[in-house]
């Protein structure tokens, strides 16, 4: 789950094609896509450019230099967490918010809310197992999950 | 005890058993803080705790009300009470707290000022005193009891399980009036009924501790139901030990969804069904002869008119020894369960050949035609019984060596709510007898076989009626649990039914005619003619008609001598006792039937009556004063249960365990076998008298509302196939869909939980109900999941929600009560989803009475 | 020394869904924001059909992805005491939702506003318990975020009589969610004791954790009817 989960993270951000703009911990608008279908080689091997691109950004969010503002919230707009995720990061809504709403036997307490709507705005259901492979204990960003017992 | 930290520390340690602690000093001393805190808000709101009986549905459960300074804080089950009921309570018990703490509830007692009464009329309403209200009430009393009693109809539904029937019993005896009317026939009448035609007495449980096989037409205690509190319990036990449970029923429940398997058979024709596993099992010759010889009235003989031969009034068997008819209970009969015989140049059949001989064309292949189960599986489930019953077997039990039948057939309204009701359930009754499971170790017990010989007689069939509802008239000869839909329709039109009277005034306590009976909409038309008082907790569809309405206490806020649930191995005695008063109502239902009593000058009369229907003896009610409510349940609890009422206070029951020989010695045993006993009924020869009677009273009177030749089909002696035939499935051709209807577990029956707004959140398909129909049907119909679809009857139209399954048969659809209010009592979120009660063709059943509520056709289109 | 968990039997569970009114009414449900859900679907084509019942409320993880969310922003509103109990302070909670991203099981509910149970109707009784009379745990704030609290509120009366060998044994120092279930598909108690129920019960009926590869190791158990995850 988790490979699966960084590989595709790894592939959506070569879409965006935004990895270079990252280097300097500055936000800047996703830039227009490349050629989808052809990520660049050097982007897919381990401990490579972007592995270091994703751990300079996480700690820049950390020390408080990356530009998120300083609102926590899930305002999509102004909310840190989507500023961190879908623009600094050039996550695309559909990397999280895949599916209207969740299997049948999927077991998530506020199933039923999903499709919610905010402001208007149709917000789909996630998996929130697409933050595993950044966020487990040793990974890139700020720990969650799998933290070994001490 | 003052916590300190020290304190707190060793107790800590104490319990840790003094082995090292894992955790740090300061953390520790941080606990014993919060700790501290805690003990000082827990002195000053101290929960005390409070035991006594729900009373949402009939299950009763044991409570335990938690109370923190006067507010009732939540409920729980009492776990003392597990060991003799529930184990638990349903999310209505659990939300009992606002069943009480109802901002929509009657508070005060209203009048109407609009004199038009109608489903959309606004009753105008004005608060008036208590006083104004039972002199109004009192003064149309005075004048109807002067004219004639009989003018007054009191119903009951819900309110028989707050106070008792035997209230209001007395009351109208006191007063002279022969209409009292239980709603039992929108429940389950025609399975007692069933039971009293079948073996004398009402009552059945399967004895699922011990069955190894359970088959439940439409019974449904994960959903709604009588005795579902232990059933639930008792069924998953039963499955873990290795039960296979096997639910026969059109529609997908929770019960089907606990099952080993689901048979979606088609609805209203399980009788095809049963009768086909019936002819099954004789022919594979594994039937239990020896319970059929011994207990039942198989061996008889009938003649050619479907009557029995009696010689001095005793059926005659044949007995093979001596190629003679002799009395069925003459010890040195060895008798002849099949068999055509010459008997003084007449030809009789054994009852059990007669039986046998109809079943001639119910094969499995038919049976499938019919109900849609495969023929295969009847087949198989044959055998399958068969291997299960272990027939000739025995289990000692206490050092009683008591017959073992693990296999049970059991049902509640699946196969009751029906106008083929009684047939149907009679149907699954001698299924069990020819396993010989009745009162068997694992199989289905009766209870109290024969305590009523009574009902083996047939009916007088009485015309003129007495009563409104017409019950044991030539209408429903053998209605013993009263007719409640039937009503509205005499007082609309005496004359039509034969009544010598019209009926002016009706009392409705705590029940709800005009939303819950079928058709609903023609009960409404008799109810304009009446003067109506309603007695209920909140405003429902029923004070749409009345005249006054008089606010009821809640089942926390009252007294009451419960009635109980008891289990194969169990009994209780209960009380529930009253919490607060949340609205400061001065009266109750019992103190409102006290007062009345005594303004009408009938008080002496009424406790003579009370004393009768409670059956007290040695403390009683007197003559000479009044009442509080608790003083009346303490009257009751010490002479039931010669206990001080300090232990009802205390405890709220008393609970004993049912011995071996009570369990299954004193019933079927005691009573069905051996000389001067009478026998079980597989062949209810009697309804052949009843049906002679009908016809009698029919051509004298020269009565046209009733239909002999379907009385004719109605009271056979034995179920036949033309029972699986209900009159929407002769008659709707151009309807081609079942409609059944079914419970729901966040409402009960009786309206008062639709205002609960836990009971409303606990999803968000619990406040509203849906219109479920087989995902392929739909998709054939052009209709989407959520689309807002029309259910058309013969008889009316209703809107709702599609929500498409595959837990039913394509063709059949399932709507749920307790939805679609429509009272302008009722805030509008209490009014979400759809009255099915409007679609549903009412075709009485014409031996109980009971309303039918799963017979009907329908079509389905979007709306 | 002692490790609360429960243990949720759904082949038990028949769906009844009195657990998820118990804990409403013990833990003064402000709507919209249960505290414990029933998640019910169905399976199969007709006629072979299934149905399955999962309730969900806290699994009080032993490494809590929502306590790491606030501590990371600094916020510290989630804390697990010592009883491994896992809560929230409304005083301290901003509102922001981090807790209800992470949370692997969609726990944490926010509340937009305090709603009344019956709306424009006076307050009854139960909700006009003043907040300085309930457990801190029920003094709901809006735009804060609340969910199970294994009823601490009771197992803390337990700690303090120096009762703790009741807890789940005892109607009062039993969470309410696991007293009221009809067919007891509910057990709580200490998994530290090999003698007690519920760890007898989870080794007897393989009960499971959900979600394991998140690594929070939740303190509810599973025994499930099918494929659930």
């Amino acid at each position: 789950m988790k490979k699966l989960a960084l590989i595709g993270l790894l592939a959506a951000l070569a879409a965006t094609g935004c990895a270079s703009d990252k280097a300097t911990g500055t936000a800047t608008a996703p830039a227009k896509p490349a050629a989808a279908s052809e990520p660049s080689k050097a982007s897919l091997v381990a401990g490579s450019a972007t592995s270091a691109v994703l751990s300079g950004l996480a700690a820049s969010v950390r020390k408080g230099t990356a530009l998120v503002g300083g609102e926590y919230s899930l305002d999509s707009e102004e909310g840190r967490f989507h500023r961190i995720h879908a623009k600094a990061l050039g996550m695309k809504c559909t990397a999280c918010h895949a599916n209207d709403s969740y299997p049948e036997n999927f077991l998530y307490l506020r199933k039923a809310e999903f499709p919610m709507y905010v402001d208007g705005e149709k917000v789909k259901a996630v998996n929130r197992a697409m933050c595993i492979g950044c966020h487990s204990d040793g990974s890139v960003a700020t720990p969650f999950y799998n933290f070994t017992k001490k | 005890m003052k916590i300190t930290r020290r304190t707190f520390i060793q107790g800590m340690g104490a319990v840790a058993g003094a082995s090292s602690l894992p955790f740090s000093l300061p953390t520790i001393a941080q606990a014993a803080d919060r700790a501290e805190n805690a003990a000082k808000m827990a002195a000053a709101n101290p929960r005390t705790t409070v035991k006594s009986t729900c009373v949402h549905c009939v299950n009763f459960c044991g409570i335990e009300a938690q109370m923190e300074g006067g507010v009732i804080r939540a409920i729980y089950p009492d776990k003392a009470r597990a060991a003799y009921y529930n184990w638990g309570i349903c999310p209505k018990g659990a939300s009992g707290v606002f069943n009480t703490y109802n901002p929509y509830r009657v508070k005060k007692p209203l009048k109407r000022t609009n004199p038009n009464k109608g489903m959309h009329e606004d009753p105008k309403w004005v608060e008036i005193s208590w006083e104004e209200a039972f002199q109004t009430i009192t003064d149309r009393l005075n004048k109807i009891k002067a004219d004639n009693p009989s003018k007054l109809v009191w119903h009951h539904g819900h309110g028989k399980y707050t106070i008792g029937d035997q209230f209001p019993k007395a009351f109208a005896a006191a007063f002279g009036t022969p209409n009292l009317v239980h709603r039992t026939t929108t429940c389950e009448a025609a399975r007692h009924v069933a039971d009293e035609n079948t073996w004398g007495g009402h009552g059945i449980l399967p004895d699922l501790e011990y069955t190894q096989l359970y088959l439940s037409f439409g019974s449904n205690p994960f959903e709604g139901e009588q005795w579902s509190r232990w059933l639930d319990h008792a069924i998953i036990e039963g499955k873990e030990r290795g039960m296979k449970m096997i639910v026969i029923e059109p529609r997908f429940s929770h019960a089907a969804a606990k099952a080993d398997e689901w048979i979606p058979i088609r609805p209203g024709k399980d009788a095809v069904f049963i009768l086909a596993l019936c002819k099954q099992l004789i022919d594979n010759k594994t039937i239990d002869s020896e319970f059929l010889t011994t207990y039942t009235n198989a061996p008889q003989l009938v003649g050619d008119d479907g009557r029995l031969l009696k010689v001095d009034g005793k059926p005659q068997v044949w007995d093979e020894a001596s190629k003679s008819a002799k009395a069925y209970d003459d010890p040195s009969a060895k008798a002849a369960l099949t068999g055509s015989f010459d008997v003084a140049g007449k030809t009789y059949r054994t009852a059990f050949q007669v039986f046998y001989d109809s079943l001639k064309d119910i094969t499995p292949e038919y049976a499938e035609e019919v109900s849609g189960v495969p023929a295969a599986r009847t087949r198989s489930l044959a055998k399958e019984i068969a291997d299960a019953a272990k027939i000739g077997s025995t289990m000692v039990l206490d050092g009683h060596p008591i017959r073992y039948r693990p296999v049970a057939s059991y049902t509640f309204r699946g196969l009751s709510a029906k106008e083929f009701g009684v047939q149907n359930n009679r149907a699954s009754l001698i299924l069990n007898m020819l396993i010989g499971s009745p009162d068997a170790v694992g199989g289905l017990l009766l209870e109290h076989a024969m305590g009523h010989p009574e009902y083996l007689e047939p009916s007088k069939c009485e015309y003129p009626p007495k009563r409104a509802d017409l019950a044991k008239s030539v209408y429903y000869p053998h209605a013993t649990h009263e007719c409640c839909q039937q009503v509205q329709y005499t007082v609309n039109d005496p004359k039509a039914y034969g009544l010598p009277y019209q009926p002016e005034m009706q009392i409705f306590f705590a029940t709800n005619r005009p939303f819950s009976t079928s058709d609903a909409i023609k009960q409404q038309d008799g109810m304009k003619k009446t003067f109506n008082v309603v007695i209920d907790i909140v405003n429902t569809e029923t004070c749409q008609f009345a005249d006054i309405v008089l606010p009821d206490l809640t089942y926390l806020e009252s007294w009451h001598f419960s009635p109980t649930r008891s289990t194969p191995g169990t009994k209780h005695t209960a009380i529930r006792q009253a919490l607060t008063n949340v609205y400061n109502i001065p009266y109750d239902a019992m103190t409102i039937l006290w007062e009345l009593a005594k303004r009408l000058g009938i008080r002496d009369a009424y406790v003579d009556n009370l004393n009768k229907q409670w059956g007290l003896k040695e403390t009683t009610f007197q003559k000479g004063r009044d009442y509080t409510s608790k003083e009346m349940v303490e009257v009751i609890w010490k002479d039931k249960t010669k206990k001080p009422f300090e232990y009802a206070l205390e405890h709220a029951f008393v609970g004993k365990m049912v011995s071996v020989h009570d369990r299954y010695l004193h019933s079927v045993e005691a009573a069905c076998k051996g000389p001067g006993k009478p026998r079980i009924k597989l062949y209810a020869d009697h309804l052949v008298d009843t049906y002679a009677n009908v016809e009698k009273t029919v051509k004298a009177n020269n009565i046209t509302n009733i239909n002999l030749d379907q009385f004719k089909v109605a009271y056979s002696p034995i179920p036949i196939k033309e029972h699986a035939f209900p009159t929407p499935h002769r008659e709707a051709k151009d309807y081609p869909l079942y409609l059944i209807t079914h419970k729901r577990m966040y409402r009960n029956q009786a309206g008062n939980t639709a205002q609960n707004p836990i009971l409303n959140a606990l999803g968000n398909d619990t406040a509203e109900n849906f219109i479920a129909v087989n995902a392929e049907t739909a998709k054939g119909l052009g209709i989407r999941d959520g689309d807002t679809v029309v259910v058309e009857s013969r008889v009316g139209k209703a809107k709702g929600r599609a929500k498409l399954t595959q837990g039913i048969r394509p063709d059949t659809i399932a709507v749920s009560y307790h939805h679609g209010h429509w009272s302008l009592g009722f805030p509008d979120y209490a009014k979400k989803g759809t009255w099915i009660n409007q679609v549903l063709e009412l075709h009485p059943d014409r031996i109980a009475g009971m309303n039918s509520f799963n017979d009907t056709k329908v079509k389905l289109y979007k709306a | 020394m002692a490790k609360f968990v429960r243990v949720i039997d759904t082949q038990r569970c028949f769906g009844c869904r009195s657990c998820v009114a118990a804990c409403a009414v013990e833990n003064h449900f402000t709507p919209d924001s249960p505290w414990n859900t029933m998640v019910e679907y169905e399976a199969g084509t007709y006629p072979n059909v299934a149905r399955n019942f999962v309730t969900m409320n806290c699994m009080h993880c032993e490494h809590p992805s929502c306590k790491a969310a606030c501590d990371a922003i600094g916020v510290h509103a989630i804390s697990k005491n010592e009883f491994g109990v896992v809560l929230i302070d409304y005083d301290k909670c901003i509102g922001c939702q981090y807790c209800s991203t992470t949370c692997p099981y969609g726990v944490p509910q926010y509340n937009a506003e305090i709603k009344q149970l019956y709306p424009g109707q006076e307050k009854t009784p139960y909700e006009a318990i003043p907040a300085a009379e309930r457990s801190p745990l029920h003094r709901k704030k809006a735009k804060t975020v609340e969910k199970c609290t294994f009823c601490w509120h009771k197992l803390e009366k337990a700690v303090v009589a120096g009762k703790m060998d009741q807890i789940g044994k005892v109607p009062e120092y039993t969470p309410t969610c696991d007293l009221v279930c009809p067919v007891q598909a509910r057990i709580f108690g200490d998994i530290d004791d090999p003698t007690s129920p519920v760890s007898a019960y989870i080794a007897k009926k393989h009960a499971t954790q959900l979600k394991k590869e998140f690594g929070t190791q939740p303190q509810v158990y599973y025994v499930l009817n099918g494929g659930d995850y």
